[in-house]
């Protein structure tokens, strides 16, 4: 929430908006579109006058019926529909569940780096942020014993990210159980962000943390169908756990913005029943999209944690010389990319940059090729 | 009262089943073939922006930049939310005219603020010295719906000497007009945001629900910047920008908005003018406002809305307590049928207010 985060997010912004020939790689929006059944669905919603009407705050119970058995087909999280909430995104979904749970002088553990936003919903909620620091060596996976040395008396909750926007690690299922173990152990609640859960690169596994014995009790997970389905702009996601917490969560979602559009709940719920084949589709672009940065970055010999989920990277810029903020200037103004600084993010990640894959294979090669040209240009001029 | 018995006429819904023009569904379907399934600007669409601030100069008389004044939300709710979020703290007192919608009160106290309901005039109007009346050195705020819940309209005088109460000691005013829409032919929807020196302290929220966009989830206020910033910065934060499909769909509806509401105008006048007849020949204790989607009935002292609910719900007529609007020792009927039925309601009702009283012969 600093204003210097805001503010070089601004001004890079600002200077791309009449660059014709930009590349920018800066939002975590998929290029390609939203599945034609997909959009299909939600046409047959707005013709028969089923979008129109505004319902249950907590989402039609078809979907939250289908959101259940997913979680238990899926994920193994045993569930049914009183315990989903449908909220307006999966950002409005981690307000909510935040505020659910957190009083004033609460401590949640949250991994670093992170998203920005869920520092504004938890200062928000009056809870206060204990940071738990990954590591690029470990491919930004969250170390158990980091999070149990943090534990105080006033902690509350353990937030869990996984995949991690902006680090794109995950958390190996070894250490989910371990620390499902801690949370049982310190009678920690536990906020389990898995948007990214179907974005797997490699070996990577997602292991909901809700399905381990006695987690479903006190995990509250927060999802939604941007990601994985490509609808970032239909605004609809998801918030699972325990009834007596969801009760609260739906009594929330009724005071900050009554029901999700309904015709994208008709188009969440065509995109969990209809075929699934798309996202393998999309998720192989991906991969060769993430083939071509990654070795471009390190014939650049840039450093970066190994990204296991999501669809970009958290590249160290290091071995240009310059700080992240300076080369994501230098890369908008000479080879017309935008990139943006970690500092954009969290002022301690100044090395940092994170670059997402989100345009054609074609595009993606040309950034790179820009990218390259740039630095060795430069390294050229210094000698 | 028995086999001539028709189906239940329902007359309890909070809101009216209203549907879209379908040109404003084409507008929407057609935005999705182009793509329109990502996320927008987090202020939202810069056309419909754009048409929200000539609206709102051209019928409300309140002048905004579109850039910078305007921000589309996911309906009122999510407005109020962001408006009372950011504008109001803890320990804030905020001055509410009765009657009040309990979820309005459940929104303060959720943000720590305590709400001070004014209690209503004649009739459940609005009385300005009994919201003057509340003023405290903690009242930070009045939130203002106009039309009232119950459909209530203040007059011109009214609106400037509440304008003027919120100038002297300096309140931030949330107004909120989303049934600008049902106010009812003859008379005249006035917006609080346009009284003189009101424009800087003003918020005004509005949607599309009125025609039939309820559902799509999709409004937007509007407020001069120094209210705006934190208002705008909370929407990217909660959920980063509004819908896309209902988005376009709004862009669709502002071209002929004022033909579409005044379809819904006409047909609310009807419904309003034969409920009120027919009540009045039962001889049922009613107050028709000049707004919104209710008729309100009037109860005897000591009579208990839930039996009389009870009651006419026996007899055919679903109908709600008073109390879902703020309105205790009322009952509340939407006008969500037809006028002949509405008249076959009434009729009902007059029977069941006219026939044994609580406690009488049974």
């Amino acid at each position: 929430m600093s204003g210097g985060r805001d503010a070089v997010v601004a001004e890079l912004r600002e200077r791309a908006e009449g660059i014709d020939d930009l590349i920018a790689l800066d939002l975590g929006d998929p290029d390609l579109p939203t599945a034609d059944h997909v959009v299909a669905a939600a046409k047959r919603a707005i013709d028969s006058g089923a979008a129109d009407l505004a319902g249950d705050p907590a989402g039609l119970d078809v979907l939250r019926s289908a959101v259940a058995a997913k979680l238990r087909r899926e994920n193994g999280v045993p569930a049914c529909s009183e315990n989903v909430v449908i909220s307006t995104g999966g950002q409005e979904g981690l307000f909510l569940a935040i505020h659910a749970i957190l009083g004033p002088g609460d401590e949640v553990l949250a991994p670093d780096p992170r998203y920005p936003s869920y520092d504004a919903a938890i200062s928000m909620a009056g809870g206060t942020i204990v940071d738990v620091p990954t590591r690029e060596q470990d491919a930004f996976d969250l170390d158990p014993d980091a999070v149990e040395r943090r534990i105080t008396s006033r902690t509350r909750a353990l937030l869990l990210v996984s995949p991690s926007n902006p680090t794109a690690g995950t958390i190996s299922p070894a250490h989910v159980r371990r620390l499902a173990e801690i949370a049982r152990r310190h009678d920690l609640l536990v906020v389990s962000d898995e948007i990214y859960e179907k974005l797997l690169y490699d070996e990577a596994e997602h292991l909901s943390i809700a399905s381990l014995p006695g987690m479903a009790d006190r995990t509250i997970t927060v999802n939604g169908f941007s990601k994985t389905y490509r609808m970032t702009g239909w605004r609809v996601g998801w918030v699972a756990g325990p009834v007596a917490i969801m009760r609260e969560v739906a009594r929330l979602k009724r005071l900050v913005s009554d029901s999700a559009p309904l015709v994208s709940q008709y188009a969440g719920l065509a995109a969990l029943e209809g075929p699934q084949d798309d996202v393998a589709g999309c998720l192989a672009q991906y991969a060769r999209r993430r083939r071509i940065v990654l070795d471009s970055l390190d014939r650049l010999g840039f450093g970066y944690g190994t990204p296991r989920g999501g669809f970009h990277v958290f590249l160290n810029a290091t071995a240009s010389g310059m700080s992240a903020e300076d080369l994501s200037r230098k890369l908008l103004a000479e080879a017309h990319l935008l990139i943006l600084p970690g500092a954009g993010l969290r002022p301690q990640w100044s090395e940092h940059m994170r670059l997402a894959w989100l345009a054609p294979e074609a595009t993606i090669t040309e950034a790179m090729d820009r990218l390259e040209r740039c630095l060795s240009a430069g390294a050229g001029a210094t000698g | 009262l028995t086999a001539g018995v028709s189906p239940l006429i329902d007359l309890s819904l909070d809101r009216l089943a209203l549907h879209s023009p379908a040109e404003v569904r084409e507008a929407a379907k057609a935005a999705l073939d182009r793509g329109a399934t990502h996320y927008t600007e987090s202020a939202g669409l810069r056309c419909l922006r754009e048409a929200i601030a000539l609206r709102l100069a051209a019928v409300n008389g309140i002048a905004v930049s579109p850039t910078e004044e305007v921000l589309v939300t996911c309906g009122t709710q999510e407005s109020l939310f962001l408006a009372v979020r950011s504008l109001v703290g803890p320990g804030d007192s905020v001055i509410v005219p009765g009657p009040a919608l309990p979820a309005d009160l459940e929104l303060i106290a959720a943000v720590g603020a305590r709400a001070s309901v004014a209690e209503p005039g004649e009739g459940l109007g609005l009385d300005p010295e009994a919201v003057r009346a509340l003023v405290t050195p903690r009242a930070r705020a009045l939130l203002l719906r106009c039309p009232s819940p119950v459909g209530a309209i203040p007059d011109e005088r009214e609106l400037e000497r509440l304008g003027a109460i919120a100038v002297i000691h300096g309140l931030t005013v949330i107004a909120v007009e989303s049934d600008e829409a049902l106010v009812a032919s003859g008379a005249t929807h006035r917006s609080i945001g346009a009284v003189g020196g009101l424009g800087p302290r003003t918020v005004t929220i509005n949607d599309f629900a009125a025609v039939g966009l309820d559902g799509w989830r999709v409004g937007y206020l509007a407020a001069q910047s120094r209210l705006m910033d934190p208002m705008r910065r909370l929407k990217h934060e909660l959920s980063i920008c509004s819908p896309a499909v209902s988005q376009h769909a709004a862009a669709g509806a502002m071209a002929r908005l004022e033909a579409y509401t005044a379809a819904t105008r006409d047909r609310l006048d009807l419904r309003r003018a034969a409920l009120a007849g027919a009540l009045a020949r039962a001889g049922v204790d009613a107050v028709v406002p000049e707004a919104g989607p209710y008729v309100m009935v009037r109860l005897a002292d000591g009579v208990a809305a839930a039996e009389v609910v009870a009651r006419a719900r026996a007899a055919g007529v679903a109908i709600a307590d008073g109390r879902r609007v703020g309105s205790p020792g009322w009952l509340r009927l939407t006008l969500d049928e037809e006028p002949d039925r509405l008249a076959a309601a009434a009729g009902r009702l007059g029977e069941v207010l006219g026939g044994p009283q609580p406690g009488g012969v049974r």
